[in-house]
């Protein structure tokens, strides 16, 4: 399926970076030259301010939490608003069927 | 060593006669180690395309060397071929003789955007096949070198094919003059005079390039210098949505995608394989030259492999926007190694491993060339029943590639 030229760079890259494989999980040490560290990146600026975010996203557990709390907002807002949503619904119907039965009437009393 | 010598003797030579622009000046040298090698010189007016064109020429291949100018008329006779006109009336023969530019092994092309569509035709067919046609006859070309230049700003131009281009291994761009360096032309004009180009020195003779062509053909490059080119090339062509294939293109077609804020998505129209070979051909000549070649300045090379190969979503400096997509690729191979994406498909080739299939497929979610690799070996899986289709990352993602079959 692949060349051996392939195959040999995907050896080699595997020795450079060896990974530690067991039956159910694989890990690996981090080799230090990484320059992407643990350190938060700037997450909450690409939300507010539009910037452009790197491949992997760092969070701090602060904003995690923030986040977290703003979705169970906004899904409590959502709720509500369906309530809402439900309930003029409910009220729009009435009023339309109300006002059928009105022009029926008038109708009807027009004739008769 | 001594053809080493000869080759630095030549970059040495062009640069005590043109100022600044070492960059370009290194990678014309080094593309120059291959057969058939071709470069573009692009410039703005008075920047010195021509001279550079010429001190190269002249360096490698002395006065056997044809320059064809788009600033004059050029007929079909000097390109390619015109008919013996004695042999026509005497014996009724069509007998070709072969233009001067075709039997040389320095050929230049000055001012190439004011070239007809119809020499650079015969020029893209030479450049293609190896050998010219007229009047139903064929030579073939040997062994040259190729240099061209070009003013894309030139008003009088003709819009060439995008293939024609694709020809060309590198396309170098030249700056003007910093104050100092108009001193150093100054002091340059006033020792040379209008000789500049007649002093400049045969350094090596073609039979010892073609030598040198030959050793440099033969080195062996490690798979992991081959694998950076191969993925730099690939992040420059891989698209989820097939824009090769499709009428629609970026960045229209990337409306909705998932990948929208890749490489992928700021190249309207993707490399082709010609880059791969351009790029290897300046690798190789760097390791032969220097005993190495490192990541630095295989990103250093490549910047001069695409402008004139791929066209961008959006300009507005070609070389900057360039260099900004080059660092992207920068950092998303380093990216690639922090998710030890080729260990874990290295490990995936061995055999199913669930683990790794997990964590291979958060990389892949990621990553276009990595996806396409990871979807290959999961169409394997799904074949031999290890996997089934609807626990492929085409699947759950929706990509539907060509890869998938489907």
């Amino acid at each position: 399926m692949f060349t051996e030229k392939f195959k040999s760079f995907l050896e080699f890259q595997a020795k450079r970076n060896p990974l530690k494989v067991s039956e159910v999980s694989i890990s690996w040490e981090e080799s230090g030259g990484r320059s992407i560290s643990s350190r938060p990146s700037d997450f909450l600026d690409s939300v507010y301010l539009g910037k452009e975010l790197q491949n992997t996203v760092v969070m701090e557990r602060s904003v995690a939490a923030m986040l977290q709390h703003r979705l169970q907002e906004l899904e409590k807002e959502n709720e509500r608003m369906r309530r809402h949503i439900r309930m003029f619904k409910f009220v729009l119907s009435g009023v339309t069927a109300m006002t059928m039965i009105i022009t029926l009437w008038a109708l009807l009393s027009t004739i008769y | 060593m001594g053809s080493k010598n000869r080759i630095m003797d030549l970059e040495r030579e062009v640069k005590s006669r043109f100022v600044g622009n070492e960059e370009a000046i290194r990678i014309i040298v080094l593309n120059q180690l291959h057969p058939r090698s071709t470069t573009l010189i692009r410039a703005s007016r008075g920047v010195g395309k021509s001279t550079l064109m010429l001190l190269t020429l002249k360096g490698l291949c002395g006065d056997d060397l044809v320059v064809i100018s788009g600033a004059s008329e050029v007929k079909r006779g000097e390109v390619v071929g015109r008919l013996h006109i004695p042999s026509l009336e005497r014996d009724g023969v069509e007998r070709v003789l072969w233009a001067s530019f075709v039997k040389s092994r320095g050929k230049g092309l000055d001012e190439m955007n004011r070239l007809n569509p119809y020499t650079t035709a015969n020029i893209h067919h030479l450049m293609q096949f190896g050998e010219v046609w007229a009047y139903g006859q064929r030579t073939g070309v040997e062994d040259y070198t190729l240099v061209a230049n070009e003013n894309p700003m030139d008003a009088t131009s003709f819009v060439h094919p995008p293939p024609f281009y694709d020809r060309f291994d590198v396309c170098v761009f030249l700056r003007s003059l910093t104050l100092s360096e108009k001193f150093q032309l100054q002091e340059l004009l006033g020792k040379y005079g209008s000789n500049m180009i007649d002093s400049m020195p045969q350094v090596l003779s073609f039979e010892e390039l073609d030598e040198i062509r030959k050793e440099v053909a033969e080195v062996e490059l490690d798979s992991d210098l081959t694998g950076y080119v191969n993925l730099l090339v690939r992040d420059f062509q891989a698209c989820i949505r097939e824009k090769e294939r499709s009428e629609v293109k970026p960045p229209a077609l990337c409306e909705g995608c998932h990948f929208i804020r890749d490489i992928c998505g700021y190249i309207k129209e993707p490399l082709s394989e010609r880059a791969t070979v351009a790029l290897m051909n300046l690798v190789k000549a760097v390791v032969w030259l220097n005993g190495k070649c490192d990541l630095e300045d295989l990103f250093r090379m490549a910047l001069w492999v695409l402008p004139h190969r791929v066209l961008l979503v959006r300009t507005r400096n070609l070389l900057s926007d360039f260099q900004e997509l080059l660092e992207r690729e920068r950092i998303k191979m380093e990216d690639r190694n922090f998710r030890r994406e080729w260990p874990l498909l290295n490990e995936l080739t061995k055999g199913f491993n669930s683990a790794a299939h997990k964590l291979a497929r958060e990389a892949a979610v990621e990553d276009i060339a990595f996806a396409e690799e990871l979807i290959k070996l999961e169409e394997k899986w799904v074949q031999e029943g290890v996997l089934s289709r609807e626990e492929t990352i085409a699947t759950q993602m929706g990509w539907r590639t060509s890869l998938t079959g489907r």
